[in-house]
C-alpha cells in the first residue's frame, strides 16, 4: 500500500508529494473491525472483540461505550487513545446538559471530537500539552435526536460522515460491500441487528461467540442506548443459524 | 427596613354611585412573622365616615383613639357627627402636630359627604398632606400592585354591588403580590340607608 | 530565512477553549472584578454611602426533608419574595441533579441552581468514568468542597442533598459557608423553625409512605402560614431505593380549605 514510503511518513504536518499524510494513513491501520447500522426505528452497532488469549477476561475490553444516555460509540483500534476522546465527549456533552438543558446533538458530539482529533497538527503554546501524532482510533458514534436516529463515522483524520451503514476496521472493505448491498432503509431494527451480525460474521476468523461480540442499540423510542447482556447475545446469535 | 411595613397591611378606598367602600386585608405580623389573622385596619367614626389607618399598628391605635376622642367632644358640642371632610382635616392637624416625629401611619377616609349624601374619598401622608380624588385610594406595604388593579378594575358610577365586587377583586389581587400583606381581607360599602360588612376569605401563605 | 513573529496576531481560537477543558473540569471560572479580594471588594462598594443597593436575594423559603423507614421525604415551598414584593408563587426548590440524587433550593436561587447543577454535571461524569453512580456523601462532599472555596465571595446558598445510594437513603446539610452535616431531620430557610416544630413533634420511625407526604407537607403548610416569605404550592418528593419520585404538589390555599373545611359562602346566585 505505501509504495512511496519514504521520509513524508515521519511528520504529521507534511504531506507527500502525492498529498498523503502517512502517519494519520497508518492509524487507520490500526483499527479492527466494528459495523454499524441505521434505520427509522434506530441504531445498532455491533464489533468484533479479539480474545488474543484464552486467559484474557473478555468482560475487560469494552469496545462499546457511552458517551451519555443518547449517544455511544464503538471504537476499533489504539483503546488507550480512545479514552481521551470519550472523555472529551463525555464532558462535551455533559457540558452542553449543564449550558442548555437538553440533551446534545449527534453532529455536535461528533464535530467536537473531531476538533480533538484535529488537533494533532497544531503547535501549542507554552505550557499546554501537545499531540505527538494523530488519534490511533476510528469511531463509529450511534445517537437519537430530535431529528431521530443517526450514525456517524470519524476516522483519526478528524474528519467525519454519516452513513446508513459502515464497516470500519481491518476487512472492512468487504463488509462495506455485503452492506450495500443488503441494505435497505426499509429495514426493521430486528433486521438490522442481523445484517450487522452476519456481516461481522463473514469477516471474522473465529465463529461468533457471546463473548467475542458486542452489540448495542439504541432506539428512538426510548432515547436510550443499551448494550446486550450475554443472554440477549445468545438469543441474537441464534437468529443467524435459522 | 421600613417602619412603615413592620407590622405589613393594605388598604382600599373606593367610590361608586351613592355609596363608598373601603376595605382593608386582616394580617397583622411583626416583620416576616404573622401574629394574628383577624385584625383589620378599618375603624367605623360614625355611620357615614370610616376611616382606614395603614403603617405601624401601635401608631395606628394610638391614632384611633385619638381620632375617637376627638370625635366624641366634637359631638358633644356641636350634636352632630362629624362629615368625612371633617374627620379629614381634623386627622391631618393631628399629624402635622408631629410634623417632627410623626406617627408612622398613612390613613384613609371614605364616607357621605353633606345632606346630599356625596361619596367622600380622601388620604394623607404620615405627616397630614391630603389628597383628595373621586375614584379610588390605596396605602399598605404594595401600592404598586394595588394601584395597577384599581386603575384595571376600576369603573365610574358603580352600584353598591358591583362596588363590592370590584373593590373585593382589587383587594384580593393585590394581596397576591405581598408577602405582608392578607389572610383575609374585610370590605365595608356606606350607603345612604345601610352599612354591609363582608369578610373575604384569602390565602393564608 | 527570516523569522517572521505571528503571535502578536494570534486569537484566542476554538482549540484553545478545547483545551482548557482539564481546567474548566476542577471549576467553572467567573470573571471577577479586578481587584486582590472579590469578597472585600464587594463588601466595601456597597458599603459606601452613594453606593447602589446590595444584591437581594429571595432568602424566604421553607425547605424540610427527613430519613424514615420507607426512604426519604423533601417537602419544600414554591414562593419567592423581593423584599415584600411576591416575585413568583411557582418556582422549583426540589432541584433534580440527577435522576437519583434531589437537592433544595434555600438563600441565592442563582446560586441553588447553577451550583447543583454544576455538580449534577459532576455526578454525570463520575457515574460515566467509574461505572458507578456517586454516593451522597461524595456528592454532597464535592459541592461543600465548591462552595468553601468560593468562603467569602458572598454565595448564598443553604441546601440538603438527598439520594439512595448502596449504603441506603442518605441526607446531607450542606451550606454556603462549607458546612455539611449528616442527618435525620433538616429544615432550612426563613420558615424553618415554624416546620421543625411540627416536624420534630410528628416524626416517628415507621410511618408508612402516606402518612410521611403528609407530615412533610403539614410541616411547610404551617410554617407558610406563619412565614410571610414561604407559600404558593408545597411539592413532596420521595427518595426510594431506585430514585426519586415526585409525588404531588398542592397549592396552599387549597390545603387552607382542605384542611379547616371550607366552602365558598358566596355562590353565584344565578
Amino acid at each position: 500500500m505505501f509504495l512511496t514510503r519514504s521520509e513524508y511518513d515521519r511528520g504529521v504536518n507534511t504531506f507527500s508529494p502525492e498529498g498523503r499524510l502517512f502517519q494519520v494513513e497508518y492509524a487507520l491501520e490500526a483499527i479492527k473491525l466494528g459495523i454499524g447500522v441505521q434505520c427509522e426505528e434506530g441504531v445498532v452497532l455491533a464489533v468484533e472483540k479479539r480474545l488474543t488469549s484464552p486467559l484474557l477476561e473478555p468482560s475487560s475490553i469494552q469496545k462499546v461505550v457511552e458517551i451519555d444516555y443518547h449517544l455511544i460509540c464503538a471504537l476499533s483500534g489504539l483503546t488507550a487513545d480512545s479514552r481521551t476522546i470519550i472523555d472529551h465527549a463525555r464532558i462535551e456533552t455533559q457540558n452542553h446538559r449543564f449550558n442548555y438543558d437538553e440533551p446534545m446533538g449527534v453532529e455536535s458530539c461528533v464535530q467536537s471530537i473531531c476538533d480533538l482529533a484535529l488537533r494533532f497538527g497544531e503547535n501549542r503554546s507554552s505550557g499546554e500539552e501537545r499531540m505527538s501524532r494523530p488519534f490511533g482510533v476510528a469511531l463509529l458514534i450511534a445517537g437519537v435526536d430530535e431529528k431521530g436516529p443517526s450514525l456517524y463515522y470519524s476516522d483519526p483524520s478528524g474528519t467525519f460522515t454519516q452513513f446508513n451503514a459502515k464497516a470500519i476496521g481491518a476487512g472492512s472493505e468487504g463488509a462495506q460491500t455485503t452492506l450495500q448491498e443488503k441494505y435497505s432503509k426499509t429495514l426493521t431494527l430486528q433486521e438490522c441487528q442481523k445484517l450487522a451480525l452476519t456481516t461481522l460474521k463473514q469477516v471474522m476468523e473465529e465463529a461468533i461467540t457471546t463473548t467475542n461480540v458486542e452489540i448495542a442499540v439504541i432506539t428512538k423510542a426510548e432515547g436510550k442506548f443499551k448494550i446486550y447482556d450475554k443472554e440477549e447475545l445468545a438469543a441474537v446469535i441464534a437468529t443467524l443459524t435459522e | 427596613m421600613s417602619i412603615m411595613a413592620y407590622n405589613g397591611g393594605a388598604c382600599i378606598v373606593m367610590t361608586g354611585k351613592n355609596c363608598v367602600a373601603i376595605a382593608s386585608d386582616l394580617r397583622f405580623g411583626i416583620q416576616q412573622q404573622t401574629i394574628s389573622n383577624d385584625y383589620p385596619k378599618v375603624y367605623r367614626v360614625n355611620d357615614k365616615c370610616f376611616i382606614g389607618i395603614s403603617g405601624l399598628v401601635t401608631d395606628a391605635q394610638t391614632l384611633h383613639q385619638k381620632i375617637v376622642f376627638r370625635h366624641n367632644l366634637y359631638k358633644l358640642r356641636e350634636e352632630r357627627d362629624m362629615s368625612p371632610k371633617v374627620v379629614t382635616n381634623l386627622i391631618a392637624n393631628m399629624l402635622y402636630e408631629k410634623r417632627f416625629g410623626p406617627y408612622f401611619t398613612e390613613p384613609l377616609i371614605c364616607g357621605l359627604e353633606g345632606p346630599d349624601n356625596t361619596p367622600y374619598i380622601s388620604g394623607m401622608d404620615l405627616i397630614g398632606a391630603q389628597v383628595q380624588t373621586d375614584d379610588f385610594l390605596v396605602v399598605g406595604t404594595m401600592t404598586p400592585a394595588m394601584y395597577g388593579v384599581c386603575e384595571t378594575l376600576y369603573k365610574k358610577d358603580m352600584n353598591e354591588d358591583e362596588l363590592f365586587e370590584t373593590i373585593s377583586q382589587c383587594m384580593l389581587a393585590s394581596l397576591e403580590r405581598d408577602a405582608l400583606s392578607g389572610w383575609g381581607a374585610v370590605v365595608n360599602i356606606i350607603t345612604p340607608t345601610k352599612l354591609i360588612t363582608k369578610k373575604l376569605i384569602g390565602r393564608q401563605d | 530565512m527570516i523569522n517572521i513573529d505571528f503571535d502578536s496576531l494570534e486569537q484566542p481560537t476554538l482549540f484553545d477553549s478545547l483545551a482548557s477543558d482539564v481546567k474548566y473540569l476542577d471549576k467553572p471560572h467567573f470573571d471577577l472584578p479586578p481587584n486582590s479580594n472579590p469578597g472585600d471588594f464587594l463588601r466595601e462598594t456597597f458599603a459606601h454611602p452613594n453606593a447602589p443597593k446590595p444584591l437581594e436575594f429571595a432568602h424566604g423559603t421553607t425547605t424540610l426533608a427527613f430519613v424514615y423507614s420507607g426512604g426519604i421525604v423533601v417537602a419544600v415551598d414554591s414562593k419567592s419574595t423581593q423584599g415584600p414584593y411576591v416575585a413568583s408563587r411557582s418556582v422549583k426548590k426540589v432541584i433534580e441533579i440527577t435522576p437519583t440524587l434531589l437537592g433544595t433550593m434555600a438563600g441565592g436561587a442563582a446560586d441553588c441552581s447553577f451550583w447543583e447543577r454544576e455538580l449534577g454535571r459532576r455526578c454525570r461524569l463520575y457515574e460515566l468514568r467509574n461505572k458507578e453512580l456517586i454516593s451522597v456523601a461524595a456528592a454532597s462532599k464535592i459541592l461543600a468542597n465548591i462552595v468553601y472555596s468560593y468562603k467569602g465571595y458572598g454565595l448564598s446558598m443553604g441546601t440538603m442533598i438527598t439520594g439512595w445510594d448502596k449504603t441506603g437513603p442518605q441526607l446531607y446539610y450542606v451550606d454556603n459557608d462549607g458546612t455539611r452535616l449528616h442527618g435525620q431531620r433538616f429544615s432550612c430557610g426563613s420558615g424553618s423553625t415554624y416546620a421543625y416544630g411540627v416536624l420534630d413533634s410528628g416524626f416517628k420511625w415507621e410511618m408508612n409512605d402516606e402518612e410521611a407526604y403528609e407530615l412533610g407537607r403539614r410541616a411547610v403548610y404551617h410554617a407558610t402560614h406563619r412565614d410571610s416569605y414561604s407559600g404558593g404550592a408545597i411539592n413532596v418528593y420521595h427518595v426510594q431505593r431506585n430514585g426519586w419520585k415526585k409525588i404531588s404538589s398542592d397549592d396552599c390555599f387549597e390545603l387552607y380549605k382542605k384542611y379547616y373545611n371550607i366552602a365558598p359562602i358566596n355562590k353565584p346566585t344565578n
